[in-house]
């Protein structure tokens, strides 16, 4: 009897087992979702929640009604800016193709739809997925940088982007721009795409150094870990290194980080390249005393006059903060 | 086999695509290499010019001492110079004339002289010269000249070259010259930059200037400058003087066309070629609805934007566009154009394009195109587009439409709501806007304080580009002036 017992259990539990086994093999998978017609990248918020709250706050979800690309383009009176501030799905018209405009839901700017609608209405994702909802397939694709560069690269920033060593890495745009969720890679890329106007991102990518050299003072501005010419775009975005006295309240223009736009021919392009450092030296007799030097970003390549909002030589302007973003401030003492 | 048609099914009903553009009433076009041959057709029947003989040492201190005829400015002997230019030295001149246009150590009264005297020539490279000082010449005055000499030559093909100028000069009389030129060829692309001028030019001296131009321009064709420039904007622009194009001409609009092919991913070429394309006279919109056959679907897309963007200048070009409708990708952008060139055929195709069993996208852009279509038998779609109520924008493209057929008394509570909303505050805002104008326009009791309002309330001083948060402040303040005038309206009927 007591020869026999171990036997049965072992025999009970391998019927188990095998019953077990057997009923998950056989048991149907869950059926595919029925296909969904998106509309509206409000049809994601309902299972994906979080990242639909990080694009909202995202200046892709603002393409198309941030009240500076209102103005620049007329109102998308010139409607040369819809294809990139409203493109139709990348997926359809083919990555590392041109972008073209779509003709709805264009308040949505560059939305869900946009980067993740297939050509055939299911949804490109990092997993496939045949039950789920918007029925995903995994598509590496989401991740080439070619990706981004169908509007990224208009202004040069992916082709800048090659000529660094992030690119012989194989370190793309998601990298620095769509980074895992607390670095985990479970919990899927952040959704708010970082870029200019994340002033931490910048003060992390650029560095800003000032010294007393032979009685000048030396300055040095180094783009030391942007993987892209810093600023990035042309026209819009500028950069300033600003200079006064520490006893004093007004500001000097020393020098300008920008790529001028297509009729400014007469203006040097000077953007900071991956890995650059520009050096300037300031030899100025009030710049004997000790100075801050600072240097501020700009989305908009003017500065204004605070009461009427008319652009202002750098001559003119009495505080640069007004129209910019402080990156970096340096002490030089006497 | 039952079981393989079975399995089989599920993939035919997959097919391609989620939705397709239902039952087609239009025959889309077969699609083939149309901007190649018609490039490789026009490339072969501009003639080549001349290769230009090289002066002798003392044919060309002649061909100086001309110059310096001209420099001096008595307008007999320079006529005399002129002829001497043409019979006697040809083309040969061009590149001795062309440097010392280029020369920026020869005074201005000789490099204006070989500007007129390769202008006199009315040779084919000698206009380019020309054009390359009026696209690169750092010197403002010598750009004003080239502008100015280009209209006395024959070639038409300049035009797209004028008009891409238009788009990236600072200068404000080269302006002047360049809406001036192209009025010559019968192109008023620059009225637009005459009329501003007139107003808001940098001196004295360019605001009389302008308006002298633009009241000479218009008298050439006995109209005032307001109905010239409104018919260039309208079908009525067959109606005022039209050319025909030369081969050149034509061939240059085509090299555009194929700059909007798939080739590159850079739009700037692009933009160049759409801006340029959509300000030519009505004859280019005959030629540019062909790419819609074309075989690049870059092309066919970005012709359909040039004739959008053209308006209703472009209504020879509906029955084609109807055509283009057919294809189901290519067909919002299509519906867009067809709505803004104003055909009214393509009324039942857009009309059927925007039910329910449609694309999302082609619903949208079908519900506005036939707003701005405006014939009331659209109505009816209209209304149910709007009653439908979801998605928004479908709802919101339906309420812009209901204004454009003075029905937007009907959705004005909607757009109102719409306006302190998340979804598309700035069209309702819009739509709003043009309901007050329009009632205005009539004479409708309460519209005129009410639009008063609404403009008076700012959300940062003219020039400043308000904040997201400002223009959503003066938004609520619009909408709840607005309501509070149309409860006391309600009230008073």
């Amino acid at each position: 009897m007591n020869s026999v017992l171990p036997r049965v259990l072992i025999g009970l539990v391998a019927l188990g087992g095998a019953l077990w086994l057997g009923g998950a093999l056989l048991e149907p998978s869950a059926p595919p979702a029925q296909q969904r017609r998106w509309t509206s990248s409000q049809d994601c918020q309902e299972c994906h929640a979080e990242v639909y709250a990080e694009w909202e706050d995202s200046w892709h979800a603002k393409a198309y009604i941030d009240p500076d690309v209102r103005e620049q383009s007329k109102e998308f009176s010139n409607t040369d800016c819809i294809d990139c501030h409203a493109p139709k799905p990348v997926f359809v018209t083919g990555v590392g193709k041109r972008v073209l405009p779509r003709a709805d839901r264009r308040h949505e700017g560059v939305d869900c739809l946009s980067c993740h609608l297939l050509p055939n209405g299911d949804i490109a994702g990092t997993i496939t997925s045949p039950s789920a909802p918007c029925r995903p397939v995994a598509t590496v694709d989401l991740q080439r940088v070619d990706y981004c560069g169908v509007c990224h690269n208009q202004h040069k920033t992916v082709d800048q982007w090659r000529a660094t060593h992030y690119a012989e890495e194989g370190t793309g745009c998601v990298e620095c721009h769509m980074p895992h969720r607390d670095g985990d890679v479970n919990k899927g890329r952040y959704h708010q795409m970082a870029g200019g106007h994340d002033l931490g991102l910048i003060q992390g990518a650029i560095s800003l150094r000032a010294r007393r050299v032979a009685g000048a003072v030396k300055i040095e501005v180094e783009n030391h870990s942007v993987g892209h010419a810093y600023p990035t775009d042309e026209r819009s975005r500028a950069s300033d290194v600003w200079w006064r006295p520490v006893d004093s309240e007004d500001w000097h223009h020393l020098y300008r980080i920008r790529d001028p736009y297509r009729y400014e021919s007469d203006i040097p392009r000077t953007l900071l390249d991956a890995g650059e450092t520009k050096v300037l030296v300031l030899d100025d007799p009030a710049a004997s005393q000790a100075i801050e030097v600072m240097l501020v970003y700009k989305l908009s390549p003017y500065y204004r006059r605070p009461d009427t909002g008319e652009p202002i030589s750098t001559s003119e302007v009495v505080d640069p903060l007004i129209d910019s973003q402080e990156v970096h401030r340096v002490l030089v003492p006497e | 086999m039952k079981r393989l048609l079975l399995c089989l099914l599920p993939l035919c009903a997959c097919g391609g695509g989620t939705e397709t553009a239902g039952t087609d009433t239009v025959e889309p076009f077969a699609l083939s290499p149309v901007v190649a041959e018609r490039l490789a057709q026009l490339e072969a029947e501009v003639p080549t010019p001349d290769t230009a003989q090289p002066l002798d040492q003392d044919r060309l201190e002649d061909l100086s001492g001309l110059l310096e005829v001209v420099a001096e400015g008595d307008p007999g002997f320079t006529e005399i110079a002129l002829t001497e230019v043409r019979e006697a030295f040809g083309p040969g001149a061009i590149p001795h004339l062309a440097a010392a246009l280029r020369d920026p150590n020869r005074d201005w009264q000789k490099r204006s002289a070989a500007a007129s005297l390769l202008a006199g020539l009315d040779h084919r490279q000698a206009t380019e010269h020309l054009l390359a000082a009026l696209e690169g010449a750092p010197e403002a005055w010598l750009r004003q000249h080239a502008a100015f000499h280009l209209s006395t030559t024959s070639a038409d093909w300049v035009v797209p070259r004028l008009i891409k100028r238009l788009k990236y000069e600072n200068d404000h009389e080269t302006f002047i010259w360049l809406a001036v030129t192209l009025a010559h060829f019968h192109n008023y692309a620059g009225l637009d930059a005459l009329f501003d001028l007139a107003v808001r030019g940098q001196t004295d001296s360019v605001r009389t200037q302008a308006q002298a131009q633009l009241d000479s321009l218009a008298q050439a064709v006995s109209l005032s400058p307001e109905e010239l420039r409104r018919r260039w904007n309208s079908a009525d622009a067959r109606q005022l003087p039209q050319p025909t194009p030369s081969p050149a001409l034509h061939l240059e609009l085509w090299r555009l066309v194929q700059a909007m092919n798939d080739d590159t991913i850079q739009l700037r070429g692009v933009d160049d070629a759409r801006y340029v394309l959509s300000r030519l006279g009505p004859w280019a919109a005959a030629e540019v609805s062909r790419a819609l056959a074309d075989d690049d679907f870059h092309v066919r897309l970005h012709s359909a934007q040039v004739l959008e963007r053209m308006g209703a200048r472009a209504y020879a070009s509906g029955p084609m566009l109807l055509r283009a409708l057919g294809e189901p990708l290519l067909a919002p952008n299509v519906a867009e154009a067809l709505g803004r060139v104003g055909f009214p055929g393509a009324r039942p195709a857009l009309e059927e394009r925007a039910g329910v069993d449609q694309p999302h996208e082609l619903r949208v852009a079908c519900v506005r195109a036939l707003g701005r279509l405006g014939i009331p038998d659209s109505l009816t779609v209209v209304e149910d587009a709007f009653a439908d109520g979801n998605p928004s924008d479908l709802r919101m493209a339906a309420a812009t439409s209901l204004v454009l057929f003075d029905r937007g008394d009907a959705a004005a509570a909607w757009l109102t709501a719409e306006m302190t909303g998340t979804h598309d505050a700035p069209s309702a805002e819009l739509a709003l806007e043009t309901w007050l104008v329009r009632g205005v326009d009539r004479g409708r009791t309460g519209f005129d304080g009410a639009l008063t309002a609404w403009r008076a309330e700012l959300a940062a001083p003219p020039g400043v580009t308000p904040s997201l948060a400002l223009l959503a402040e003066r938004r609520a303040k619009r909408a709840a002036d607005l309501t509070a005038r149309l409860t006391a309206l309600r009230g008073e009927s």
